[in-house]
């Protein structure tokens, strides 16, 4: 037997069909270029189809098609956030997303930025007249920008450390500094104090 | 700041937190990156100094760093190099049998890496480095 719709399920389906056509264009109408709490949406269609969730003052997910743009004007009428299919930038205030130097930007998807991969703190105590060579595994790949922070316990302070290889006789004969190769951050703490010191370092591989 | 922006909290905050419980957020530019690279600089023998020159010509001192290799001291003359790397700018301890310099600046078109050596060593010395040029400004 073939499967039709009779002609009273065709109207029926119909009128369904195009009350919600009517839905979705009152609903295009209300929101496209309409202040939406603090987001304008003046570039972008925005469907039932791509909106999952929408509440009073809020898109709690949805997407966005190819050549549309959710963008965010600040107050001195500057576009300030954009979002695309494919981009995503933030300028600085007084600055226009679209126009503006790289510098003058906050992030930018086209962009690396420098990302903290990896992070860790290394509590320790070293004997007096004693260099100790403590190890940090890196799993990041080159390049990356190692960076250490270490608690001076005579001092009382943190003090970034130092690259050169010579102690610093003004501040104390705590010293430490490091070096790193493809898979290992070397941190080299010297203690020349006289005395047992228990300390402390924080490092950091920012990666772009 | 007036109240528009972009706010990323870190797990367990929410954006009312403060700045630094934040991922990210507007009110702070992130380093973004112009150029990454690694090379080798190579020193000849009986030369004090070699400069390697990279090329941003952004226009405005940007930040930049360079990691790179350095000398062995207990190998005077033959000064091998410990493959690990250091930041730039740092100088051996005078007085030394070698007095070695790593060195790097920028100016407004490039980035300089400067190696040197107050005594000379008996081969080509060569030093590879890692740099990192950003296109947010020195200053």
């Amino acid at each position: 037997m073939e499967n039709k719709l009779s002609s009273i399920e065709q109207a029926k389906l119909s009128r369904v069909l195009g009350v919600n056509d009517q839905r979705i264009k009152r609903l295009e109408a209300f929101l496209t270029g309409q202040p939406l709490g603090t987001v304008r949406f003046a570039d972008v269609s925005i469907t039932n189809s791509k909106i999952s969730s929408l509440s009073a003052n809020k898109i709690t997910s949805g997407s966005i098609g190819v050549g549309q743009e959710i963008s965010v004007l600040g107050s001195d009428g500057n576009k300030m956030i954009s979002m695309t299919d494919d981009h995503f930038a933030i300028a600085k205030q007084g600055f226009d997303v679209d126009t503006t130097d790289m510098k003058n930007k906050i992030i930018d998807s086209d962009i690396p930025c420098l990302k903290f991969i990896q992070s860790g703190k290394r509590d320790f105590t070293i004997n007096s007249s004693t260099t100790t060579v403590y190890e940090e595994t890196i799993t990041t790949s080159f390049p990356i920008m190692p960076l250490v922070f270490v608690y001076q316990p005579v001092l009382g302070l943190y003090k970034v450390v130092p690259q050169y290889q010579w102690p610093n006789y003004f501040d104390e004969y705590f010293h430490a500094e490091i070096s790193f190769d493809a898979t290992k951050l070397y941190v080299t703490v010297s203690n020349y104090t006289g005395a047992q010191r228990t300390s402390h370092y924080y490092w950091f591989i920012p990666y772009a | 700041m007036p109240n528009t922006g972009f706010k990323i909290a870190k797990s367990d905050y929410n954006i009312t937190s403060p700045d630094h419980k934040m991922i990210m957020t507007s009110k702070y530019p992130v380093l973004k990156l112009f150029d990454s690279d690694q090379g080798t600089l190579t020193k000849s023998y009986g030369e004090s100094q070699e400069v390697v020159t990279i090329a941003h010509n952004l226009g405005y001192i940007p930040q930049v760093y360079v990691y790179g290799q350095y000398l062995n001291e207990n190998d005077y003359p033959t000064a091998t190099v410990v493959n690990r790397y250091k930041l730039f700018s740092w100088s051996d301890t005078p007085g030394l049998e070698l007095w070695e310099r790593y060195r790097y600046y920028a100016d407004s078109t490039n980035l300089y890496i400067i190696f040197s050596t107050d005594a000379y060593v008996d081969s080509s010395i060569d030093l590879d480095y890692l740099y990192f040029i950003f296109y947010d400004p020195e200053e």
